[in-house]
């Protein structure tokens, strides 16, 4: 289901909780984005079913608190944010999905049919442009470790 | 099958003779069982009603991810409680859709709680 919006190019989004290092985040997403390519399908702007090779990312709108977004994920030390019109102009395209009027899908590898060959490499081109545009990680303020004990710092 | 819901591939209370046949094709997903966990996913998805998802090959044991079930996801940033709302056949007919609703409370805390509140000793 996608929303009748348009995200402003200024709403930062937060696009991942992730573990301590950047490696692994990019694994995390490429995982991600692999499971969502093998179930789910969008209409491209032309109407035309395309595979959705989509991560869930959650807009972090003037006001709310960044813990209250990363208050779900407060096992993560980490995590990425980066403002919609970066991930534009970085190419990626977003899509409002859901009923999560704050949710939408970053859609890593466009153009994908049904019937094309599973596009591995250009997911992890992908995840890592990605990654790249998002900068260093930041360290995740909602984070309660491991059993309450402090962490490694991001790397 | 024995409830449905709106969406007819939508599954919320699952028969006997579904679980037992799904069972007897799964094979434990290999990461649940190296993380001791029922279930593998990731806790940053959200699908379109704004509940969590996996398959049902990410699940350790077919019949400990039934809807309705309590269960334990592992993901690289944690262990989450869930509950199992439904198993969604849309795209496959042998590893559906394992809608979940994650609990806000954490594993760790579920245990303290039940270790400070257990029966006095008879």
């Amino acid at each position: 289901m996608l929303r009748e919006e348009d995200p402003p190019d200024d709403l930062v989004l937060v696009i991942r909780a992730c573990p301590a290092t950047r490696p692994e985040c990019v694994a995390d997403i490429v995982a991600d984005a692999l499971r969502s390519g093998r179930l789910y399908v969008v209409a491209d702007p032309n109407g035309r079913r395309e595979v959705l090779f989509g991560i869930s990312v959650f807009a972090r709108r003037p006001g709310v608190a960044l813990v209250e977004i990363l208050a779900r994920f407060d096992m993560a030390p980490a995590y990425l944010e980066a403002a919609v019109g970066s991930l534009r102009a970085a190419g990626f395209g977003l899509l409002p999905t859901g009923v999560n009027p704050d949710h939408d899908d970053v859609q890593l590898v466009p153009g994908q049919r049904e019937e094309d060959l599973e596009p591995l490499a250009a997911i992890r081109g992908a995840a890592d442009r990605l990654v790249a545009v998002a900068g260093d990680l930041r360290s995740n303020p909602a984070y309660a470790g491991v059993s309450g004990q402090p962490s490694e710092e991001p790397s | 099958m024995t409830q449905r819901a709106e969406n007819p591939w939508l599954v919320e209370d699952v028969d006997q003779e579904l679980v037992e046949r799904l069972a007897a094709l799964h094979t434990p997903n290999p990461r649940a069982l190296e993380m001791g966990v029922d279930i593998v996913g990731d806790p940053h998805r959200e699908d379109d009603a704004g509940h969590n998802w996996a398959v049902l090959s990410d699940a350790r044991s077919v019949r400990e991810v039934v809807p309705g079930s309590a269960v334990v996801l592992g993901s690289s940033i944690g262990r989450y409680l869930a509950k199992v709302v439904s198993w969604d056949f849309e795209v496959s007919d042998e590893d559906p859709i394992v809608t979940l609703e994650l609990l806000p409370v954490r594993p760790s805390e579920v245990e303290r709680l039940l270790g400070r509140n257990r029966n006095p000793a008879a």
